[in-house]
């Protein structure tokens, strides 16, 4: 899979938001080495989304891709964003996992995959 | 957005009143649990989250602090789960939060929403009883146990789906039933009647019963002593229902209620194994549980190989059956549980157990027994009145028919109840002594007072065996209880001289 088929697939998962209302604040948003795929925000919501890709035979469940070590880089990364965007809104962290090749992309798509374990200060 | 309800927790045997409060607000969608929770209060997050996500309502999807009030104590066991979760609901607008108030709930969750019993549910319900209030919404489980706290109004739910109807107005509760006592005697109940022979012993046990006094019974083995023990309760006076109570909270604080019947209705029997720790005999754990001396409380505690146990056990035992209570201090809290009990101990005459057997060789040594003895003298042994001798069993006895079994326990406890009552009577009004057993000294010579004759009885005996002045107080205490059993106002010598065979150790007639 090359770094192309990756930024495709990003691609995807916004339009896929922008489609059902939502607004892309960041797209791959970097911070030191804190790093986030897309935030998206709808009225007082803000979504912070990590798009995962997955070959066409994986078989893996969604939620278990993200180990705890993942979940606290992206906690810890969209506290950050909030901070320095000074945004105060409802979170939450959803995951979206997009299939195929490029072209003929198909997601699924979890909203609120996960809750951070802690409150994290930047 | 902030919600808030009460739960109740549990301080030794008095509930501790926890004001749960919710806030939900912006930012990341944290979980945060403060005001010192133990761990199953921590994992109730876990629980409270499945249980909201199963019954298909949804937590806000906001940053959620829940707080425990006072912060400052430790929160113990899972039954803050309902109040938890409700507040979550109330804070996610499923609930109306106007209902939550003034109430209170007690309810560990199950992951599917069900509401499990809690432990500890009838010194809670009994905590609750003393708040303003206007309604214990307890599991169902729990309810009976609950509802001998005659706390009102109560009502019990089967899962938290049900409450959030109740309380949206949806449907109603119902009030619990109270637990039934269970039978006093049964099938398979243990009775004096099944001894056979032992006259000698089921008199012992008798004036032990009757006065409060702590009994060591010495004999051989399969002499019959255990079989002794366990028959105390059943000639000792039927738990009032307020010493009934007291002693189903510490079987509730322990979670040692049985499901169909919570509450302790018979004098509970405890025999703990002379391995058992100290902490086992008188409670502890980082979050203090009651002990052995706990739960036999307003019962009898049976140390069946006494020289076996340990020395720092025994030790241990000196302070709950001096103040009939037991104080556990441990880092997270301190905790009192009440432990007033009858000890009944029983031990062999001598490591092989045949020193005194008519028919049988005894193969120790002198400084076997010796040192046997050793293990139980001091401090115990002076708390201890009544030193009865069982005698191995007669054939002749073991032989007769049904028709030649001894009196009844129902009879014995006749005459039991007769003479606590004269001992009511006679302690009316004086604090901590309920018995003759509880009389300190400077009482003992007020109340029982010797005839010339008796006196001069127990001045032989006194001399002839050469009996210490602690003994002597605990003869005419016994003497008194003598009495009190035939219904007579003065010490007789026959009095006397009973009281005086009880005081086997103090003889030494193994060391002779």
């Amino acid at each position: 899979m090359s770094r192309g088929d990756w930024r495709a697939a990003e691609e995807f998962a916004a339009s896929w938001l922008r489609d059902r209302g939502w607004s892309i604040l960041a797209r791959n948003w970097r911070w030191h080495r804190l790093e986030l795929d897309l935030v998206a925000r709808r009225g007082s919501t803000v979504a912070f989304v990590e798009v995962k890709m997955a070959s066409a035979g994986s078989r893996t469940m969604v939620p278990q891709k993200l180990d705890r070590r993942k979940r606290d880089h992206i906690s810890r990364a969209a506290a950050a964003f909030l901070a320095q965007r000074d945004i105060t809104a409802d979170c939450r962290f959803d995951l979206a996992e997009v299939r195929g090749e490029p072209g003929s992309f198909s997601m699924s798509y979890m909203p609120s995959a996960f809750r951070p374990r802690g409150d994290y200060t930047v | 957005m902030i919600a808030r309800t009460m739960g109740l927790g549990l301080r030794g045997i008095r509930a501790l009143p926890v004001e749960v409060e919710v806030s939900t607000g912006r930012g990341l969608p944290t979980f945060s649990m403060v005001g010192l929770p133990d761990s199953a209060v921590k994992e109730s997050r876990q629980r409270v989250s499945a249980a909201i996500a199963n019954l298909g309502y949804s937590l806000p999807g906001q940053k959620i602090t829940v707080n425990l009030a006072p912060a400052y104590r430790r929160k113990e066991g899972s039954g803050l789960d309902l109040p938890i979760a409700l507040c979550l609901l109330a804070a996610a607008g499923t609930v109306p939060p106007g209902e939550l108030e003034g109430r209170i709930f007690v309810g560990e969750l199950s992951l599917d929403g069900r509401l499990r019993p809690v432990r500890g549910m009838l010194p809670m319900a009994a905590g609750a009883s003393e708040l303003d209030h206007r309604g214990l919404v307890v599991p169902a489980g729990s309810g009976p146990e609950a509802a001998l706290a005659e706390v009102e109004p109560l009502l019990a739910a089967g899962s938290l789906g049900e409450v959030v109807a109740h309380l949206r107005g949806e449907a109603r509760l119902q009030s619990p039933d109270e637990a039934a006592a269970p039978p006093e005697t049964g099938p398979g109940a243990p009775d004096m009647a099944d001894v056979r022979g032992q006259e000698q012993a089921r008199r012992a046990m008798e004036m032990a019963a009757a006065g409060g006094h702590n009994v060591l019974m010495i004999g051989p083995p399969g002499s019959g002593k255990t079989m002794l023990a366990r028959r105390l309760p059943s000639i000792l006076p039927p738990m009032e229902r307020e010493e009934a109570i007291e002693t189903t909270m510490v079987h509730s604080v322990a979670g040692a209620l049985s499901g169909e019947s919570p509450l302790v209705a018979r004098r509970p029997f405890r025999s703990p194994h002379h391995t058992v720790s100290d902490a086992g005999l008188t409670g502890g754990g980082s979050t203090p549980r009651p002990g052995e001396v706990s739960l036999a409380h307003n019962g009898v505690l049976f140390l069946d190989e006494l020289p076996e146990f340990r020395r720092s056990s025994l030790e241990v035992l000196r302070q709950p059956m001096e103040d009939g209570e037991v104080t556990i201090a441990r880092a997270s809290m301190t905790v009192t549980y009440p432990a007033r009990f009858m000890l009944a101990a029983a031990m062999n005459p001598c490591p092989c157990g045949y020193s005194t057997h008519p028919g049988r060789s005894c193969s120790c040594t002198y400084g076997e027994i010796k040192r046997y003895m050793a293990r139980v003298s001091g401090p115990l042994l002076d708390r201890i009145d009544i030193h009865a001798e069982v005698a191995p069993v007669e054939y002749s006895d073991l032989a007769s028919g049904p028709e030649c079994a001894g009196e009844t326990s129902a009879r014995i406890r006749r005459r039991v109840m007769e003479a606590r009552r004269r001992q009511t009577q006679r302690f009316a009004g004086v604090e901590g002594v309920h018995c003759n057993a509880d009389m300190p000294a400077s009482m003992t010579e007020e109340i029982c007072v010797l005839s010339p004759e008796s006196n001069r009885l127990l001045e032989q005996a006194m001399d002839g065996y050469g009996l210490s002045a602690r003994a002597y107080h605990r003869i005419l205490r016994m003497a008194r209880t003598a009495a009190d059993l035939e219904g007579t106002g003065g010490t007789a010598p026959r009095h006397v001289s009973e009281a005086v065979a009880y005081r086997t150790l103090d003889r030494d007639i193994w060391l002779g």
